[in-house]
């Protein structure tokens, strides 16, 4: 993925967190599985939001990760609490901003 | 008919829905989405959407492009079918509550997506247990797409199966 498909990607995942009607779990069970998942670790972003999404796609699934647990998002989410998911939720929208805040940059 | 899918198996038929679901927010195209249930009486959930269900049901089926597959099904399997416990859950997604003697039947036409004729039995097995099978099915990347998503969201398994040139045979295996 390039950077703006990356940063599109992000943007269906805020999206989906937005206007799901289903409880914070759920909303980024759909978030991740449909969209982010599909970032690959090979696709690149800058270092800093990189390692964000590293443990951030660590927190969600980390069935292919080295020293994982082999576990996917639907088995993570279920074992952690609504205020971790909402953590989560919240690292999205901010490496969203930040994927923004960089495209504003680039612009000028 | 494409000759590609991935097949998840869902415990419940709510996590099957869920799958759908996520599917849809990943704009995989609705009428390339097949969920499949029993209603037997181990399945109460289909049951109750059975219930709800209407003679719609077959020609929204046929509209959604699943026609081809349902046409392997004999002609009294399918008015069967449709006068039993067809559901068109918000598109072009259906519940098939299917009695018993019609689920080989149903199951067996995934041959028609790319399931090889000895991978049958073991999904009318699920089927007939009580669980819920969705099958996504489309062009090589579609499925490869579909199979990263629907690994995320808590199959008993899921498989990716394709035609090739002497027969069907599955392609990978994916377990979640």
């Amino acid at each position: 993925m390039t950077l703006d498909q990356i940063r599109e990607t992000f943007r269906r995942a805020v999206q989906i967190l937005v206007d799901e009607n289903e409880r914070v779990k759920e909303r980024l069970l759909i978030a991740y599985a449909s969209q982010l998942s599909l970032i690959r670790p090979s696709d690149t972003l800058p270092a800093e939001l990189a390692d964000e999404l590293r443990w951030l796609r660590y927190a969600l699934s980390d069935a292919e990760m080295p020293y994982g647990y082999g576990q996917r998002a639907a088995k993570k989410l279920h074992d952690m609490s609504d205020e971790e998911a909402a953590e989560l939720a919240r690292t999205i929208l901010a490496i969203y901003l930040r994927l923004c805040e960089q495209e504003i940059a680039a612009g000028d | 008919m494409a000759e590609s899918c991935v097949i998840g198996v869902y415990n419940t038929l709510p996590e099957a829905q869920a799958a759908v679901h996520v599917l849809h927010r990943a704009d995989f195209p609705p009428g390339q989405i097949t969920l499949i249930a029993s209603s037997e009486p181990h399945s109460p959930q289909v049951a109750e959407y059975a219930s709800m269900g209407d003679d719609s049901g077959q020609d929204a089926a046929i509209g959604a492009g699943i026609g081809g597959v349902l046409g392997t099904v004999t002609g009294a399997s399918l008015a069967a079918f449709s006068g039993t416990a067809i559901l068109l859950l918000g598109g072009p997604v259906i519940v098939g509550g299917l009695a018993g003697a019609l689920v080989g039947a149903f199951v067996g036409s995934l041959v028609g997506w790319g399931v090889h004729s000895s991978q049958i039995a073991h999904y009318e097995k699920f089927v007939k247990s009580g669980k819920a099978l969705v099958v996504a099915e489309g062009g090589p990347l579609e499925v490869v797409h579909a199979n990263r998503i629907l690994r995320e969201t808590n199959p008993v398994e899921v498989h990716v199966h394709a035609r090739d040139g002497s027969e069907a045979h599955e392609i990978l295996n994916l377990g979640s």
